[in-house]
């Protein structure tokens, strides 16, 4: 499975005659993309705006980021069994637009109005201190603004959204198909050395089975129950991990552009062959309900590792709960007693000062982690100069029964309130130290 | 203290010490996936080991089971 | 540059009055730099100047410790001092101690950076990180004095730095021995890099260092069974966010501070009222359908009637158990616990998510 990713690099977005790309300048016929969005019914409007980096600009009411990629030879499409026929993707060549995202902002009438299943939505500053938690401090942003119809149910609801953002990704990306670039990278599991140590990547990946979309979906299918499943990495390059477009924020449910930029999957596939022998990708869903499933999870994951000869294994989850911390801390205890070592990437608690424990749960084996940063300590947003996003921003509700802020004043706040605050996958350089 | 929760690993790290595994987290008193009669046995069930736990000398976190089978995890 | 005018604090010992025999001598101070004091003045190079140093007996101080303390404060105001410096203590006991609570009650009274000197394994250490003053630091010395010339430059080079008011980094970089604070901060390599570079090195057989710390929890102390059920009053506490409706009380989806107690009196079964149920971390239909879920009321009743226990406390305690502060989560507990004592509560049934 080899796959060639064309990187054709955005520097400036503007809405200007024909939806081009020419020179690192995408233009954008916003009549045309505004009537893309719409040709799904159960979308009332749909509006477009840009964001910068720098900007003292802050976008609200985020659900779901995408990045425009556009699959031009090899089987499938990007974004497999939601866009096109169900079909093993992760070969051939795929063009990306780099430095650029489709940002949707959304507003539906909910009918899940408290706990883990209601949407929520996410915020991002394009400037200040909340700015470099996230990628998107660093994108230029087209923020994709919908209104969908009264009376859509929440599945519905992720599904309209979904499906307009994706094709507006793909309508972007359509711009560079008969483009040339000799920016490309070459992603492939080769013969290495086999004196190189082999290593299995265990994402653990928070889903609630039920909840109308789980939170995860796999090749379009909602990951519910299921037990740990094998993916070439190359599949997370092409689409076939997207998120529940009904809520962003909270850190809960990495968005999809993250899940196709995955800086562990892309890391490891950039050591294959120099310094590690990468074995693929162990997909773990994680969040058991009760003890006796979360111990059968550890067992099937690490033997998983085990029947693929691992030596070592990175391991991560993703949300912030506690209960999914101890399904992935018993499979970093189940893979060191089978020979597998581990490293456990995660980002702390520690209490607002860094003074209490930093983890909830901890087994002996547990000898080699990684800290991203403190899910506790606070975050200060001063005031915008720009406010971005869907219907009245005046007031804006984040999780649905906690306080509203206003986007347009300064406040403090968590990490969570940011659109992919949270560094579950080591993408950037934040971590805790000890003073 | 009698801790009914469904997560016993994690309470005995936290050093509960009479802990009762409950079902499960959206439902730690019960299971709605039973027919009314048995969600009702199962609840006073939970109910009476927690009983037995209080009555029950120990020596640090222990985990006391009631007569539960998982329809899943 | 203006000279920083700063305390020093020494033992009987330092400050040349006598060995363990003087261990008794009360405070006192003189206008000048004494002992250990005068090296570490050279030392700063001019960033500081000792105003005033201070000295007490080891026994002393630890027979009349707030009358030393009090003392000394009142001098170090007299003085106007910037900064207060203790020790070295090295391995002393006593010492140790008296110079890491000398510059915990400094630095929260006068809001001034305190310094001192001990070995990593002094007793005093613990304190320091019990205590966890952001103003105080402790410079890692040698076991034995034979250590002072390099145990002086270090607190000497690490003082100027403060005294200017300098911005003060981890513990691993700056030298000093860690309070204890997990602050987010920002390095050279990512969270991937760093990860794959810990593996391959354990993988290797290499020394690599974890960037969390394995911690084990404090044993609870084990209740004695209950005797004698039958005249048992017992009481249901809740995390799973089971709340008067319309949530009057003000509770949040997450990081709670708060508990409340509910009336369940001569209700045979949850459903008898309204509930809402506000809780973050789990999906609540099934409790918002049934509330003897997360409250097993209508189970406890039937068991009651049967007389297997004296009675059910006529209210629930309540609190969203949701990514709370252990330290709040703890306070609360206290409370409940002083409030379940003063209604004669015998024994609990807590249920958690």
């Amino acid at each position: 499975m080899r796959l060639e990713l064309a990187n054709f690099p955005v520097k400036d977005v503007r809405f200007d005659g024909r939806t081009n790309y020419h020179g690192g300048v995408l233009e954008i016929n916003r009549e045309e993309l505004v009537a893309l969005a719409l040709e799904d019914g159960r979308v009332v409007s749909a509006k477009f705006d840009v964001a910068f980096p720098g900007e003292q600009t802050r976008i609200v009411r985020i659900r779901d980021v995408v990045e425009p990629r556009l699959k031009l030879s090899g089987a499938g499409c990007v974004f497999p069994g939601i866009l096109g026929p169900v079909e093993t993707v992760g070969q051939g060549r795929t063009n990306r637009l780099s430095g650029v995202t489709v940002m949707t902002s959304a507003e539906y009438k909910r009918t899940i109005l408290e706990g883990t299943a209601a949407g929520r939505t996410g915020l991002v500053d394009m400037w200040g201190p909340a700015a470099q938690l996230t990628p998107f401090g660093s994108t230029i942003n087209i923020v994709l603004m919908l209104e969908l119809r009264d009376g859509v149910s929440e599945l519905e609801a992720h599904a309209a959204i979904q499906s307009a953002e994706l094709r507006v990704a793909q309508r972007l990306a359509e711009t560079t198909r008969e483009k040339a670039t000799d920016d490309m990278e070459v992603f492939e599991l080769f013969e290495t050395d086999p004196s190189l140590p082999r290593v299995v990547y265990i994402l653990g990946c928070r889903t609630a089975w039920h909840e109308p979309h789980s939170g995860v979906a796999f090749y379009g299918l909602p990951i519910r129950e299921s037990l740990p499943t094998l993916v070439h990495p190359n599949e997370f390059l092409d689409g076939a991990l997207t998120s529940d477009a009904r809520r962003g924020g909270k850190g809960t449910f990495p968005c999809t552009w993250l899940w196709m930029n995955h800086p562990i999957v892309l890391g490891l596939l950039r050591e294959h062959g120099k310094r590690l022998n990468f074995l693929g990708v162990i997909l773990q869903r994680t969040r058991f309900e009760s003890d006796f499933g979360k111990q059968v999870t550890a067992a099937c994951a690490s033997q998983m590792a085990r029947l693929l000869k691992a030596d070592g294994a990175v391991i991560t989850r993703t949300g912030p709960s506690g209960n999914n911390f101890i399904d992935v801390m018993l499979t970093v205890q189940a893979c060191e007693r089978k020979g597998v070592r581990t490293v456990f990437l995660t980002p702390e608690w520690g209490g607002r000062e860094g003074t209490e424990l930093p983890l909830i749960f901890y087994v002996p084996e547990a000898t080699a982690m990684v800290t991203t940063g403190s899910l506790d300590q606070m975050v200060t947003f001063p005031a915008p100069s720009k406010v971005i996003g869907v219907g009245d921003t005046q007031l804006v509700e984040l999780t649905a029964g906690d306080p509203s802020i206003s986007p347009s004043t300064s406040f403090v706040g968590d990490k969570g309130f940011v659109q992919d605050g949270i560094d579950w996958w080591g993408g950037t350089k934040n971590t805790c130290r000890v003073y | 203290m009698a801790h009914i929760t469904p997560m016993a690993t994690l309470a005995k790290q936290m050093k509960s010490n009479r802990i009762v595994t409950g079902t499960k987290i959206p439902h730690p008193c019960g299971d709605p996936n039973l027919p009314i009669e048995a969600d009702n046995t199962l609840r006073r069930e939970i109910v009476k080991t927690a009983l037995k736990a209080l009555q029950t000398g120990v020596s640090g976190p222990t985990v006391f089971v009631p007569d539960i089978s998982y329809t899943s995890g | 540059m203006a000279l920083r005018r700063i305390m020093y604090y020494v033992n009987q010992f330092f400050g040349g009055i006598g060995g363990e025999d003087k261990a008794d001598v009360p405070v006192t101070f003189r206008e000048e730099a004494v002992g250990p004091a005068k090296r570490f003045q050279e030392l700063c190079q001019g960033s500081l100047e000792v105003a005033v140093t201070a000295c007490c007996g080891d026994n002393y101080f630890a027979e009349h410790e707030s009358d030393a303390l009090a003392s000394i404060l009142e001098v170090a105001r007299k003085y106007g001092v910037s900064m207060l410096v203790a020790g070295p203590a090295f391995g002393a006991g006593r010492y140790g101690f008296a110079c890491v609570e000398i510059c915990h009650f400094l630095n929260i009274s006068l809001n001034i950076p305190c310094i001192s000197g001990m070995s990593v394994e002094s007793p005093g250490v613990e304190l320091y990180r019990q205590y966890k003053d952001k103003g105080v630091f402790l410079i890692p010395t040698s076991e034995a004095v034979s250590g002072m010339g390099e145990a002086l430059s270090k607190m000497a080079r690490f003082a100027s730095k403060v005294v200017k008011g300098e911005a003060i980094g981890p513990a691993t970089k700056e030298g000093y021995i860690p309070r204890g604070f997990r602050l987010d901060a920002v390095v050279d390599k990512t969270g991937v890099e760093r990860a794959v570079d810990i593996l391959l090195d354990k993988l290797a057989g290499r020394t690599f260092a974890t960037e969390i710390p394995i911690e084990t929890l404090e044993e609870i102390p084990v209740a004695p069974p209950i005797a004698n059920l039958k005249d048992a009053c017992l009481a249901l506490v809740s995390t799973a966010g089971v709340v008067a409706p319309g949530n009057p009380d003000g509770f949040k989806t997450f990081g709670n501070t708060q508990w409340r107690k509910y009336s369940i009196d001569k209700m045979n079964s949850m459903k008898d009222a309204r509930w809402d149920v506000w809780h973050g971390g789990y999906n609540t239909i099934f409790v918002h359908e049934n509330p003897n879920y997360g409250v097993p009321l209508d189970g406890c009743r039937e068991i009651e009637k049967e007389k297997a226990f004296g009675k059910l406390h006529p209210f629930f305690y309540s609190t969203p158990g949701n990514m709370a502060l252990i330290s709040a989560m703890q306070a609360v507990g206290k409370e409940i616990l002083g409030d379940m004592k003063a209604e004669g509560i015998d024994g609990v049934l807590l249920v958690s998510t």
